[in-house]
């Protein structure tokens, strides 16, 4: 199985940026965003996605950006989402 | 047994919501809970907030989250124009934890503690709605009804009977249910207090929280804080089950250590090796070590303690039982309660209840399934809508750690006689509510004169 990433404590990742999570109860294990975003995604044994932090993901860097989005749209269940932080810093 | 009455000064200085039950072993009605408590206060929800805050008082339902934080959440949101919707007050009464019987106790003994406590937030919130809740086929329903129409209050509490399911009682699982739905948790946000009873800013509090509201607003912050920690003012309802003479509920000052707690069921009936604190998604401590008992009842410094206070219950495991197999039991009980909607709950729990069960048949399997357990526990907690699975996971992970003697054992192929032993702890809703047990420290009780 994969494993899950484990974020470099660099200022870069400490940067704030579009956060990454899933919503539990909505997704069904379709797995696209592991094959879609692999930097940031993982899958369980049992095919649900494990992201970078947990329930949600660390920061997404800009040259990852284009690979996040495909990913929230290609889900089928709506269930992977890209949250813009209220108060960037 | 008398029917006289004891006077309120000799009451143990501890008992605050049970004292209907240690004074006469009889639940309050109506006028003989005004003559104990005194008539209604009545306070702005500012001026609400401010008297909790500065109590201290925090959730009994099992997070031990600020109430005030709560109570301002909601305020916060009440209809400042005309046609927005106005609060809701939820009293959560459903006790789905199946260890627990303090909700049922303290609405079976004094109910109108827990409708003014809800009166009193329904009144100061401007509510529109104040909704009882309890678990379906609740043998406390007809007389809570009775109690609840004996009243004149501006809101007036409607009950409404919730399944009795495990995660049912989950806040979010039931505002969903109060609004049509399945009574499973959602994915917040919204919080009830942004979104709730439809659709309107809810206040959802245990009935333990309200009936503390209630007293708080009458007697104020100092009193409240009398007892207690700094951390956790006040009385804790605790469950107290398992191998002891007199188990049940009793109303102890927080921080009180969990021997003492103990004590209060007159001893163990038989030799008892560990204690399950926080109910089925709790965790076990060892009485090998001799800090446990002296571990105070806080969420602090239970959580150093490697368990968890939650919804405050005390279990104690007989030695002849099989701490490993016990766990596989309670494992097999919560995989079974998951409500099914997130993948590593309904997967990983199963998973995780049969690793521990093919540990403790201690079959060639046992040492893949003890390798596999690590990594899924990782998998399963963190993971869900709600903390099921979380609670899961620390069972599990507690039991490697306090019986890691057995574990060794089972590991290695030795037999263990108690491995196919049935469970020592209820697996059901019990069909009555639990009774206090009576007090059994001398020169207090009424039970000692």
């Amino acid at each position: 199985m994969t494993r899950t990433r484990t974020p470099s404590r660099s200022a870069a990742h400490r940067r704030r940026g579009p956060q990454l999570s899933v919503d539990p109860i909505a997704c069904a294990a379709h797995g696209l965003c592991a094959d879609l975003l692999p930097d940031h995604v993982g899958l369980d044994e049992w095919g649900y996605p494990i992201l970078d932090h947990g329930r949600s993901s660390g920061p997404i860097g800009a040259d990852q950006l284009p690979h996040a989005r495909a990913a929230v749209s290609a889900c089928p269940t709506l269930a992977l989402r890209l949250d813009h932080p209220r108060d960037p810093s | 047994m008398t029917n006289a009455r004891v006077d309120a000064d000799r009451l143990p200085p501890d008992v605050r919501l049970l004292a209907p039950w240690y004074a006469d072993q009889r639940p309050d009605d109506l006028a003989a809970h005004v003559r104990r408590h005194g008539p209604l206060p009545e306070a702005g929800a500012e001026e609400l907030a401010e008297l909790v805050d500065d109590a201290g008082l925090r959730g009994r339902g099992g997070s031990g989250f600020p109430t005030a934080v709560k109570l301002r959440a909601v305020a916060a949101r009440r209809p400042r124009r005309l046609g927005s919707r106005r609060a809701v007050v939820v009293a959560n009464g459903c006790e789905g934890e199946p260890a627990s019987g303090k909700d049922a106790a303290l609405l079976h003994c004094a109910p109108h503690l827990v409708l003014d406590g809800i009166a009193i937030a329904a009144t100061g919130l401007g509510a529109s709605e104040a909704i009882l809740c309890v678990h379906e086929g609740s043998p406390g329903l007809e007389p809570l009804r009775r109690h609840a129409s004996a009243r004149h209050d501006p809101v007036p509490v409607r009950i409404e009977t919730v399944p009795a399911r495990y995660v049912a009682s989950e806040e979010s699982a039931l505002v969903q249910y109060l609004n049509g739905g399945p009574p499973v948790p959602t994915t917040a946000p919204p919080r009830p207090a942004e979104r709730g009873v439809g659709g309107a800013p809810t206040l959802v509090d245990n009935v333990e929280t309200l009936a503390h509201l209630a007293l708080i607003a009458r007697h104020g912050p100092t009193w409240f804080r009398a007892l207690g920690t700094p951390d956790l003012p006040g009385t804790l309802l605790v469950t107290i089950g398992g191998a002891l003479r007199r188990p049940g509920v009793v109303e102890i000052a927080a921080g009180t250590p969990i021997g003492d707690v103990l004590d209060l069921a007159c001893g163990p009936t038989e030799p008892v090796h560990a204690v399950l604190s926080g109910g089925y998604g709790g965790a076990w401590l060892g009485l090998h070590d001799p800090a446990t008992l002296r571990t105070p009842l806080t969420h602090e410094a239970l959580r150093a303690a490697g368990s968890v206070l939650g919804v405050p219950t005390l279990l104690a495991l007989p030695a002849r039982a099989c701490g490993l197999a016990q766990t596989a039991h309670l494992l097999r009980y919560l995989a079974g309660e998951s409500a099914g909607q997130c993948g590593p709950c309904r997967f990983g729990l199963p998973a995780v209840a049969d690793d521990v069960a093919a540990i403790v048949h201690g079959t060639p399997e046992a040492r893949r399934a003890h390798g596999r357990l690590a990594r899924r526990l990782d998998l399963v907690a963190g993971r869900g809508a709600c903390a099921h699975p979380d609670g899961a996971a620390r069972l599990a992970r507690s039991a490697l750690r306090v019986f890691a003697q057995d574990l060794k054992q089972h590991l290695a192929g030795q037999p263990c006689r108690a491995a196919a032993g049935a469970p020592v702890f209820p697996m059901r809703e019990p069909s009555i509510p639990h009774l206090p047990a009576q007090r059994a420290r001398p020169g207090t009780g009424a039970r000692s004169r």
